[in-house]
């Protein structure tokens, strides 16, 4: 076809409604509630929450994933313009993840910390990890959806940070269920968690985000 | 310049922004002027790849550009956008068709025609080569390259194009080379 027939082809539909930034964030950050909302709902908060709260190594369990989404999560609009690759500030990321970092290392020095680090055992691993991950469904669909609206121009990439949100969001809200509060645990598998999310998010957004 | 560069972002912002708005005038004008640029940079990356496939390209982002246009906010500007596009597209096509190299057979003709003059010495063991191609293949070395009969004529009387025959011609020449090289 030639090019002038193309794009008066073209102009007869130019309308357009263009993407709204803080839709993307408020329906990502409404996936990753929903389900959360669902399952404390069903299942409740930890018994004495109120109380387990006085222990900092507690606050931290939730503060640490819910800064690290607060600060990935607007980072995901970005991605679906095309020219925004270059703009992110996954930087910002790293004072909270040096922070679980140092936390890890401090544990590590504390005997009381080591000696019970194998308390939930198999079990509290495959229930932390497990339903972190369930819970990452929802917001990984439709993170992926809403980047596919976009143009993504590094898809894995892309991907892996919708995963990342979904994953460490649901880290953040299944915390307030979650009744291991040794850091040596937390820290390690909340963090595989939300790793395995953000595998996904990547494999999955090679496929879809493609254009 | 930099003025220049300054006004052609703004208008184009404001035709893209007409555009979006239902305006199907200010869209045409707009991918009429960003079409030439999109020429330029499809010419200047892809310098491997015939003439025809260019302009192949050309559509490929303009279509890319329509189907993404929701993606653009109007408080960005709008350069960068089109060209993180074109520079995507473009990239994604060269993939696509990085397989095959495509080099016009023109730059080889006279060469081919050289190589294959009717050398009193070489002729049987070119003969036995040639005897190896199939016959159609054959029919059009020997027509061309040995008798060289104008490539018209051979053309019409095996009922291909010129471009098909040139092509053939070429491939069989390129197997007798390989030959050649091989005995």
């Amino acid at each position: 076809m030639d090019t002038e027939d193309l794009i008066s082809k073209l102009s007869a539909n130019s309308r357009a409604a263009p993407m709204d930034d803080r839709r993307v964030m408020a329906l990502t950050f409404g996936a990753v509630a929903l389900p959360l909302a669902l399952f404390l709902g069903t299942l409740g908060v930890r018994h004495g929450l109120g109380l387990a709260l006085s222990n900092p190594l507690v606050v931290v369990k939730t503060v640490l994933p819910l800064v690290i989404f607060a600060l990935a999560l607007p980072e995901l609009p970005r991605l679906t313009r095309p020219e925004g690759t270059q703009e992110t500030k996954l930087y910002r990321l790293a004072l909270p993840i040096l922070a679980a970092l140092a936390l890890f290392v401090l544990t590590l020095f504390n005997p009381e910390a080591l000696e019970s680090r194998r308390e939930g055992g198999l079990v509290g691993v495959v229930e932390c990890v497990g339903l972190i991950s369930l819970l990452s469904i929802v917001p990984v669909w439709v993170g992926l959806r809403l980047l596919r609206q976009g143009a993504v121009t590094r898809p894995g990439f892309a991907g892996a940070l919708a995963g990342f949100v979904a994953g460490s969001g649901a880290a953040a809200g299944y915390s307030l269920f979650c009744t291991r509060d040794n850091p040596l645990f937390y820290l390690v598998w909340y963090s595989v968690a939300i790793g395995l999310a953000t595998l996904a998010g990547s494999l999955l957004g090679r496929r879809m985000l493609r254009w | 310049m930099q003025d220049q560069v300054g006004t052609t972002e703004a208008r184009w912002a404001a035709l893209m922004r007409a555009s979006v708005a239902g305006d199907g005038r200010a869209y045409a004008r707009l991918l009429t002027e960003i079409t030439p640029v999109l020429r330029g940079i499809v010419r200047a990356r892809g310098r491997t790849f015939a003439p025809d496939q260019h302009e192949d390209i050309v559509q490929e982002v303009l279509l890319s550009i329509h189907a993404k246009r929701n993606t653009w906010r109007e408080d960005h500007p709008i350069k960068p956008w089109l060209y993180a596009i074109t520079r995507h597209k473009v990239v994604d096509a060269f993939r696509k068709r990085g397989a095959s190299v495509v080099l016009p057979i023109e730059d080889f003709e006279d060469e081919l025609e050289a190589d294959a003059g009717p050398d009193p010495m070489a002729r049987r063991d070119v003969d036995v080569l040639v005897g190896r191609l199939d016959i159609r293949s054959a029919t059009i070395v020997r027509a061309v390259a040995l008798e060289e009969l104008p490539h018209a004529e051979v053309s019409a009387r095996l009922g291909m194009t010129d471009a098909a025959l040139r092509v053939a011609l070429h491939r069989a020449m390129k197997k007798l080379q390989d030959w050649g090289k091989g005995t």
